[in-house]
C-alpha cells in the first residue's frame, strides 16, 4: 500500500498547537487516500493560507500551498489540466468563507471533480483569533472586542441553494465517521465538498471538544438525494447535524469542456495543432 | 489614381459600423487593397458616436491618419464628433438632412445625398447602402460584394439577404457616380491575411503551444478571448470565463503547474485584480503569460479608448522582487510572434511574461504577409521527476527543472511561502538570503536575452526618436513624412529588462524624444532611470485617442 507519510525535512516539524483538530484531518486524509490505493504523485494538495492550508507540507503528495482563498480557482486550474489527477483543496474558515468566498460559491457551480475540505474552527488561527464568517454571535476577541454581531455564515446551506453535487459535514473530533466522509467525498464525480468542525485548542474558548459533542449529531434516515430535506438539515442548529447532507450527479467541468470531448490527453502532452492554426494564418 | 484613401465613417452605435466593418474588409482586401482600419467607439450599446477609420492603399500604410478623404456621416453627432478631421478637399456623403444641417461650413467641399429611404418602401438597412456605396467609390466587383454577403449573413432568412442585396446595389449605384477615388491595387490578396490585433496576440499564443485560456471580460481585452472561446475545439485549448480576474489568473497558475501552457487576457483594472497572483507566480517560480490590454485610466477611465498608461503597472506588479518579462508589439507580426514566444520563455525560465497592448492595437485591423509557424519554433522543458524531486534545486543559472504532478516517481510542492529546495515552508537564514538571489539570478539571463530596439529613420540623426508599442507604424510614417532629414525612430518591441548596449544610440543624439500615450511619460522615466547621462524629453497624447501622422509630423517640425 502506498503511503502517504511525508519524509522530507520540511515535514518534521510541525507547526500545530498539541491537540489541534488539523492533526486528525490529516491522519484521516493520509488513511482515506493510501485506502483508496492512490498513488501519491496523481493527488494534488492545493492549499490557501491559514493553520490548515499548511497541510501540503506535511502529507506525501503533490502540494500546492498557494494565496489566501484562491485555493478552488487555483485547483480547477490543475483539474482541468490533467483530469487524471485527484484534486483536493483545502484551507480553513476564513480561507474559504471569507477571502475565498466568490470562489466559493462558483466552485459549487462550476462542478471541478475536486474535493473541497474546509477546516472550520470558527475562528482565525494563524492571525491569532480574530472572527471568522463562521463564529458565532457574541464571541469576543482581540478584534471584535464588544463581540461579534454578524450572521455566521451556513456555509451548507449555501452549498445545497446552490445545487451543489455533494456536500457534506464532519467533526474531526470522530475520526471513523470524518474519514468514510472523506472517503465518499474523493470518490464522489464533481464538486464534494466537506466542512470539518474542528476546535482551535488556542482561540476559541467556546467552541471545544466537549461543545462539539453536545452541539451537534449524526445524521439518520436522511434521504441524500432530497434536496429540500437537505436544506431543512442544513439550516438545523443547536445541535448541528453531521454527515453527508445531499448529493447528486451531474456533469462535471471537465465533462463540459470541448477540448477534452474527443481527446483525453491532458495539456501537458499536447502540441500545437499546426492544421487548425494554419487555417486562421 | 490615388496612393492611398482614408475613408472615414461615423454613425451611432446601433447603425450596424461593426457589420459593415466585418463586410468591407475582407471585401476590400480581396480586391487587392492594403488595408488599415481603426476604431473609436463609445462604451455604450446604442446611440452615441462611433467612428470606423478605413485607410484603403496600393502599399502597407499603418500609420494612423487624421485628414479624410471621404468622410460619410450617418448621425450629426458624428459630424461634429469628426469635424476636425475634414478638410477642403474632404467628400461629404449622408442623408441629405444631415449634410443641409452641417452643411454651411463645408459648401464648397464636394457633397453626396445618401439616399436609404426609397418614397413608398421600407427603409433600408443603411450600413449594407453605405456598404455598397464603398463598393462603388472604388468599382469593385458587384459579385464580390454579393458573395461575401451571402456568405457572412447568409443564415439570417432569404428576406433579410434580399433586403441587404437590395441595400447593397442601390449604395453601389450610388458610389458609382462618384468619380476620382480611384486607388492602385497590389493584387497581392491570396499571399495576405486581415486580421486584427487581437487575432494577432490569439493566433500567436496557439502558435506558442497555449492550451488553456483563463478570463474575465473586460474591454478591450475580452477579444482575445471571444477569438480562442469559439475555436476552443479545433485548438484543443480548455478556454473558460472565471468568477473575477483573480480566479482567472489562479486558474492559470494552477494550469502550469499541472503542465499546461496558458495564458490570461486582461485591461488595467482586471490586471490590478491579478497582481497577487503574479506575485504568487512569482514566489513560486510558475510560469504565467499575460496579454494586457491597455485603455485609459485610473479606475474605469475611458472604456472603449485607447492609451498606454500601465506601464509602470506591469513593470511592479506583485508584491515583493522577482523576474519577469515585458514585451509590447508594434506590428501584428510581432504581437504574434511575440506571444508565441513569450510562452516559450515562461516555460524556460518559469516567470511572468506580460505582452501589453492597448485598445488601439488590439481593434485595429491590417493586411499583413501571411504568418508563419508549425510548432516546431517551440521549446518544452517540462522533466519527468525522480523520487524525492526538488522544485527548487538550487542551480548555477537560477533555473530548477520543472517537474508536474503525475509525471515521474517525485511529487512537486509549489510554494508561495519561503520554502526550502523540496518547497516546503522555511525560515532559514541561509535559504532566506539564497532562495531570492537563485529566483533573481534568471534576470541576467533574460536581460541577456533582450530584443534590441528596431531601428529605422536616418543613419546620421541628430533627434532621436523613441517609441514603443501600438505607436509603431504612427510615428514612423510620420518620420518618412517630415521634411527634416535629422530624424533617427527607435522603437522597443520588449521593455523589460532591457538591453545593455543602448548608449550607442543614444550618444549620437543632440536630442532624444520620447513619443508615447500617457501623462506622466513613463517610458522616458525608465530610460531615464537606466541610462542617467541622457536627457529623455517626451511628445505625449493622453486623451484616450491614438497619435494621428499629422499630429506628430506637426510636433516634429517643432522640435
Amino acid at each position: 500500500m502506498n503511503t502517504f507519510v511525508s519524509t522530507r525535512p520540511g515535514s518534521k516539524d510541525i507547526s500545530w498547537c498539541p491537540g489541534c483538530g488539523n492533526f486528525a484531518i490529516r491522519n484521516v486524509l493520509m488513511e482515506v487516500l493510501a485506502d483508496l490505493e492512490l498513488d501519491p504523485v496523481d493527488v494534488a494538495l492545493i492549499s490557501g493560507i491559514g493553520q490548515a492550508a499548511k497541510m501540503p507540507h506535511y502529507i506525501q503528495a503533490n502540494g500546492f500551498h498557494t494565496l489566501h482563498g484562491r485555493a478552488i480557482p487555483i485547483a480547477t486550474g490543475v483539474k482541468s489540466a490533467n483530469p487524471s489527477l485527484t484534486v483536493i483543496a483545502e484551507g480553513g474558515d476564513g480561507d474559504m468563507y471569507a477571502e475565498g468566498g466568490n470562489h466559493f460559491l462558483h466552485g459549487l457551480r462550476r462542478n471541478a471533480d475536486i474535493t473541497l475540505l474546509v477546516h472550520n474552527n470558527q475562528v482565525y488561527g494563524l492571525t491569532k483569533g480574530q472572527a471568522s464568517p463562521t463564529t458565532m454571535i457574541g464571541m469576543k476577541t482581540p478584534a471584535q472586542p464588544e463581540g461579534v454581531f454578524e450572521e455566521p455564515l451556513n456555509p451548507l446551506a449555501l452549498a445545497i441553494a446552490s445545487n451543489a453535487s455533494f456536500v457534506a459535514r464532519a467533526y474531526s473530533g470522530q475520526a471513523d465517521k470524518t474519514k468514510e466522509i472523506l472517503r465518499q467525498a474523493i470518490l464522489h464525480r464533481g464538486f464534494s465538498f466537506v466542512d470539518i468542525f474542528q476546535p482551535c485548542v488556542s482561540f476559541n474558548k467556546i467552541n471545544t471538544y466537549d461543545w462539539y459533542e453536545k452541539n451537534t449529531y449524526w445524521l439518520k434516515d436522511h434521504d441524500q438525494g432530497n434536496r429540500e430535506a437537505a436544506l431543512q438539515k442544513a439550516l438545523e442548529a443547536f445541535p448541528f447535524p453531521l454527515g453527508i447532507f445531499y448529493q447528486h450527479q451531474k456533469k462535471t467541468f471537465e465533462e463540459n469542456i470541448v477540448a477534452y470531448r474527443d481527446d483525453q490527453t491532458p495539456l501537458s502532452q499536447r502540441r500545437v495543432n499546426v492544421e487548425a492554426l494554419h487555417k486562421y494564418l | 489614381m490615388m496612393m492611398d484613401m482614408n475613408l472615414i465613417i461615423g454613425g451611432e452605435a446601433g447603425q450596424g459600423l461593426n457589420t459593415l466593418e466585418t463586410l468591407m474588409l475582407p471585401v476590400l482586401k480581396e480586391a487587392g487593397f492594403h488595408l488599415f482600419a481603426a476604431k473609436d467607439i463609445m462604451s455604450r450599446i446604442r446611440g452615441g458616436v462611433n467612428i470606423v477609420t478605413i485607410r484603403v492603399a496600393g502599399q502597407e500604410k499603418n500609420g494612423y491618419r487624421k485628414k479624410s478623404d471621404v468622410f460619410i456621416s450617418l448621425s450629426n453627432e458624428a459630424f461634429a464628433w469628426a469635424e476636425n478631421r475634414l478638410t477642403a478637399e474632404t467628400i461629404l456623403i449622408g442623408p441629405a438632412d444631415i449634410l443641409d444641417k452641417r452643411g454651411a461650413k463645408w459648401h464648397n467641399n464636394r457633397t453626396y445625398a445618401l439616399e436609404s429611404k426609397p418614397q413608398g418602401a421600407e427603409p433600408m438597412p443603411i450600413n449594407m447602402v453605405v456598404s455598397g456605396l464603398i463598393s462603388g467609390l472604388f468599382r469593385l466587383d458587384f459579385s464580390l460584394l454579393a458573395e461575401k454577403t451571402a456568405s457572412l449573413f447568409g443564415d439570417k432568412g432569404e428576406k433579410r439577404l434580399a433586403a441587404n442585396q437590395a441595400a447593397l446595389k442601390a449604395g453601389y449605384f450610388q458610389g458609382e457616380k462618384i468619380d476620382g477615388l480611384e486607388v492602385e491595387r497590389c493584387l497581392d490578396a491570396g499571399e495576405r491575411s486581415l486580421m486584427n490585433g487581437s487575432q494577432a496576440i490569439a493566433l500567436g499564443a496557439v502558435a506558442g503551444g497555449c492550451n488553456f485560456l483563463s478570463f474575465y471580460p473586460m474591454s478591450p481585452a475580452t477579444g482575445v478571448a471571444i477569438y480562442l472561446a469559439q475555436r476552443a475545439g479545433e485548438f484543443g485549448m480548455v478556454v473558460e470565463q472565471y468568477e473575477d480576474e483573480i480566479a482567472a489568473a489562479g486558474a492559470s497558475i494552477g494550469a502550469w503547474y499541472a503542465g499546461a501552457r496558458a495564458m490570461v487576457t486582461t485591461s488595467g483594472g482586471g490586471f490590478a485584480l491579478m497582481e497577487e497572483s503574479i506575485s504568487l507566480a512569482g514566489m513560486s517560480e510558475t510560469p504565467m503569460v499575460l496579454h494586457l490590454a491597455q485603455r485609459p485610466g485610473p479606475a474605469t477611465g475611458l472604456p472603449t479608448r485607447t492609451m498606454q498608461g500601465d506601464l509602470n503597472l506591469v513593470l511592479h506588479a506583485g508584491h515583493g522582487e522577482f523576474p519577469r518579462v515585458i514585451f509590447a508589439p508594434g506590428t501584428l507580426e510581432e504581437a504574434f510572434h511575440l506571444t508565441q514566444k513569450a510562452f516559450n520563455l515562461a516555460d524556460k525560465y518559469q516567470v511572468p511574461v506580460f505582452i501589453l497592448t492597448d485598445q488601439f492595437f488590439v481593434d485595429s485591423y491590417t493586411c499583413l504577409p501571411r504568418l508563419q509557424a508549425d510548432g516546431s519554433e517551440n521549446t518544452y522543458h517540462v522533466v519527468a521527476t525522480e523520487s524525492y524531486y526538488r522544485r527548487y534545486e538550487l542551480t548555477t543559472g537560477g533555473v530548477s527543472p520543472q517537474g508536474i504532478p503525475g509525471h515521474g516517481d517525485g511529487v512537486v510542492i509549489a510554494n508561495g511561502n519561503e520554502h526550502d529546495e523540496y518547497g516546503d515552508t522555511t525560515e532559514d537564514e541561509q535559504l532566506s538570503q539564497r532562495m531570492p538571489e537563485k529566483r533573481m539570478k534568471k534576470m541576467e539571463v533574460l536581460a541577456g536575452e533582450s530584443l534590441v530596439p528596431g531601428f529605422c529613420g536616418h543613419k546620421e540623426y541628430k533627434i532621436l526618436l523613441i517609441c514603443w508599442g501600438s505607436t509603431y507604424s504612427t510615428a514612423r510614417e510620420a518620420v518618412e513624412l517630415s521634411s527634416r532629414d535629422d530624424l533617427g525612430l527607435l522603437h522597443f518591441s520588449q521593455l523589460w529588462p532591457l538591453p545593455a548596449d543602448l548608449d550607442r544610440y543614444f550618444q549620437k543624439a543632440d536630442k532624444i524624444v520620447v513619443i508615447e500615450e500617457n501623462v506622466t511619460g513613463q517610458f522616458a522615466g525608465l530610460l531615464q532611470q537606466f541610462f542617467p547621462g541622457n536627457y529623455f524629453e517626451s511628445m505625449l497624447k493622453y486623451n484616450g485617442r491614438h497619435f494621428y501622422v499629422e499630429e506628430i509630423v506637426e510636433k516634429l517640425e517643432a522640435l
